[in-house]
């Protein structure tokens, strides 16, 4: 299937509405306006300002394993794999996405993108005293992915963030690193 | 977009200081053992690498890969930031051998551990810096409080023209109190945290003792550390 898998993949084919759900493929979807995500974010800034971050960050993280569990037996190319979820993510609304590096061995992955929806909203949200990196719940999302694919957990980190004023959004995904590295 | 302003990234104590720190702050950070000083470092890290900060973190009291780990607690990723040079971490600790690219192994010789961090910090030069140093007052204490003083005087006033917001934490009880008064004079922040005891119960609490041209609120307020998202610093 090589790279037919996400280059085919069409999100809006699979869409269909009846009896008032959403699904897309086997999945029950709503949609939420931007508007809405941004009272969300306001309101757990609120109630848990020092955990807002992590919140959003294990949302995303969940939902990105479980997508990736639910798309595993698709393809035995773990990279095509990668392309589709993230894919699917960019087709879904979430901004505009490429797989820049991919490496399974090492392992390590890198990520580029534009008009990512927490960035394009962090203004709105007010709830960050600087420009800093705000793509947490991407971050989350792309970590559950390749930590699907590996079977062990991995983390997301934004390294570029255009609401810090970078270019785009960049993002590295690698194991946590406990020890420094080998001399 | 890069902002002049910057925060500790403890959201309790950021709302306490609306105008924010100047990034050629320094700030002492006194506290007793175990209270949560390194936590709080940690989340200093954190706020510098989310806001495009270069981190230096010189690990005088235990081994830096703590901190890996601590910051990894909090599901963050130090090896990305390592890699690109955005983190960087200094074993201060060890004595006989190290594995990290940077290590000093007699920290207490001040001429040294002064040249060593002007020589990092000029390496760095035309990035927005933060350091960390835990604990500057194990650095202290096999010195005379005259050569360590003078050697903060100067040491700060480098830190201050190379623009460097720096945290140094101190723990309580290992200087004596003159010398700690002339510290806490030097440095234009002072947070202080302490084990206080309530009706028979331990709480913590932590307080901005000193702001120095700033507007901040001063009153003590508890806090609380959860292993996932660090200090809670709220006051009801």
């Amino acid at each position: 299937m090589g790279k037919k898998l996400a280059e085919e993949h069409r999100l809006i084919d699979i869409i269909s509405t009846k009896d008032g759900v959403l699904q897309v493929g086997s999945s029950r979807m709503i949609l939420l306006s931007a508007k809405a995500y941004v009272y969300l974010v306001q309101s757990v800034y609120e109630h848990a300002p020092h955990a807002t971050k992590f919140l959003l960050y294990n949302v995303g993280y969940r939902a990105g394993q479980e997508f990736m569990g639910s798309i595993h037996g698709m393809a035995s190319d773990k990279a095509d794999l990668m392309r589709y979820a993230v894919k699917t993510f960019e087709q879904a609304g979430y901004g505009d996405f490429e797989l820049m590096e991919f490496d399974l061995q090492r392992p390590y992955v890198r990520i580029r993108g534009k008009n990512l929806f927490e960035a394009s909203l962090a203004e709105e949200m007010g709830v960050y005293r600087s420009p800093r990196a705000v793509d947490h719940y991407s971050r989350g999302m792309f970590a559950g992915f390749f930590s699907q694919l590996l079977g062990q957990e991995v983390v997301c980190e934004e390294m570029e963030c255009r609401a810090r004023g970078d270019d785009a959004c960049e993002f590295v995904i690698m194991p946590f690193a406990l020890e420094g590295p080998a001399p | 977009m890069a902002s002049d302003v910057a925060y500790l990234g403890v959201d309790g104590l950021d709302s306490r200081m609306p105008e924010g720190l100047t990034r050629d702050m320094q700030i002492m950070l006194h506290g007793d053992t175990g209270i949560g000083k390194t936590v709080l470092a940690s989340q200093f890290l954190y706020e510098g690498l989310m806001v495009g900060d270069t981190c230096v973190y010189v690990a005088c009291d235990d081994l830096p890969n703590i901190m890996r780990q601590s910051l990894a607690s909090f599901r963050l990723g130090s090896g990305a930031y390592e890699e690109a040079g955005r983190l960087i971490f200094v074993d201060a600790y060890s004595r006989v051998r190290s594995t990290e690219k940077y290590w000093l192994p007699d920290p207490n010789v001040l001429d040294e551990f002064y040249l060593f961090e002007k020589k990092l910090l000029g390496r760095l030069a035309g990035r927005r810096v933060r350091l960390v140093v835990d604990s500057l007052s194990t650095l202290f204490i096999q010195n005379d409080p005259s050569v360590y003083l003078a050697f903060n005087a100067n040491r700060l006033k480098l830190l201050r023209r190379l623009g460097v917001l720096t945290l140094d934490a101190f723990v309580k009880g290992v200087l004596d109190d003159r010398s700690l008064a002339s510290l806490m004079h030097a440095y234009p922040v002072v947070i202080n945290m302490q084990f206080e005891n309530v009706g028979g119960s331990v709480r913590r609490i932590i307080q901005l003792l000193k702001m120095r041209s700033g507007e901040f609120q001063a009153a003590p307020i508890p806090l609380s550390i959860s292993p996932k998202t660090g200090i809670i610093a709220q006051a009801y």
